[in-house]
């Protein structure tokens, strides 16, 4: 269909071998910087109290969810290895539950880890209503 | 935008015929998309509600059919981008003029779907994670190429095709990228609900209409931009006396 002379085929190859580059240079540079671009750290790689604002995240540990009489809510967040308690004073996103997993902004003073904004995260399970979650 | 010199710089083919075939494939692509149109929409309507999120499930049939089609419009303007700049074709640096706007509309579909859904289900709007930040990246450089197309001083010119077409194919990078960040960093968008080495970790239910809706947003994104490439290369159909230089 289209004819491949010498130098189309020169051409290609130029093409493949920087695009190739390209990407090898994308994976490696991921994989030196991967911590720099992570938008949150779990409760295992939070060591001490920290001073300025950083996001913590991992699943809610089921039964450690707590309502505030003041209208705030306190949890358990853990990654299987450590589990660090959360309080959070605003009410939380709607799909905040026992087992999710969900995003805290805030500081850490060594004991609790106090948070000013609380995301919630999607799994990428997407099941009807008649099936049990399967947490 | 271009200027098309002589007929001959297409294949061997004879290009009236090629541009009446393809204005008959854009033709019935569209109205397929526009047949397919009620059923999507019966689909989703009757879709039941997701376990977690319930009715906000419904954003699901038009997030992940955009992005699907931008990334399938950019694979198809690197693939004339590739032909523009070996076999120097006019043709095919008209197909990536033609698919920008649409690639650009599908990106901005998914952008302020996704945000809405983000609102919804995880309490904000947008945040500054990998998949968002390098969404946003392609977005606004698809914009970029869009304006630097328009630019008076990047016309008509070999050079200024090379550059463009040597600008697309720099950004499937960040298209890799955009599907790797999920994979590679922690964000708080989710990983891919449907891999090509497991089962879709999505739900019968869903998956439906979830398919119908992609089929509509591909072919109706790809009809779009065939539209517009036969619109740029529509004096070709004209006798050579009666062109007017585009």
């Amino acid at each position: 269909m289209l004819p491949l002379k010498k130098n189309h085929k020169q051409q290609l190859s130029r093409l493949a071998l920087s695009a190739l580059a390209l990407v090898l240079g994308l994976i490696f540079w991921a994989r030196a910087y991967h911590t720099a671009l992570d938008l949150y750290l779990t409760p295992s790689e939070l060591h001490g109290p920290t001073a300025q604002n950083i996001r913590l995240g991992g699943h809610i540990v089921p039964g450690s969810i707590s309502f505030t009489p003041s209208g705030g809510v306190a949890f358990i967040i853990s990654d299987t290895q450590s589990q660090i308690p959360v309080i959070y004073a605003g009410a939380p996103p709607s799909l905040f539950q026992e087992g999710i997993e969900t995003i805290a902004l805030g500081h850490f003073d060594g004991y609790t880890f106090t948070a000013a904004e609380l995301f919630v995260k999607h799994d990428q399970n997407y099941r009807t209503k008649k099936e049990p979650p399967c947490f | 935008m271009i200027r098309l010199v002589t007929p001959s710089w297409f294949w061997h083919w004879d290009s009236i015929a090629v541009l009446q075939a393809t204005t008959n494939l854009a033709r019935s692509l569209v109205m397929t998309a526009l047949l397919l149109l009620p059923l999507a929409l019966v689909l989703s309507w009757r879709s039941p509600d997701e376990a977690l999120q319930g009715h906000s499930v419904l954003y699901l049939y038009l997030h992940v059919p955009a992005a699907l089609s931008c990334f399938f419009l950019y694979a198809l303007m690197s693939a004339a981008a590739v032909m523009s700049l070996v076999w120097r074709l006019k043709a095919a640096y008209a197909f990536c003029c033609a698919s920008t706007a649409p690639c650009l509309l599908m990106a901005i579909i998914t952008l302020s779907t996704g945000s809405l859904w983000g609102a919804d289900t995880w309490g904000t709007y947008w945040i500054w994670d990998a998949r968002l930040t390098s969404f946003l990246f392609l977005t606004l450089f698809l914009a970029l190429l869009q304006l630097l197309q328009w630019h008076p001083r990047l016309q008509r010119t070999p050079r200024s095709r090379k550059i463009i077409a040597g600008l697309i194919l720099v950004g499937l990078v960040d298209v890799f990228f955009i599907h790797q960040s999920v994979l590679w960093f922690k964000t708080l968008h989710q990983p891919p609900s449907i891999t090509l080495i497991a089962a879709p970790t999505i739900d019968s239910a869903f998956l439906w209409p979830l398919s119908i809706s992609c089929l509509f947003f591909g072919l109706s994104s790809i009809g779009l931009s065939l539209t517009r490439w036969i619109i740029l290369l529509a004096p070709l159909l004209l006798p050579p006396h009666q062109r007017r230089k585009a």
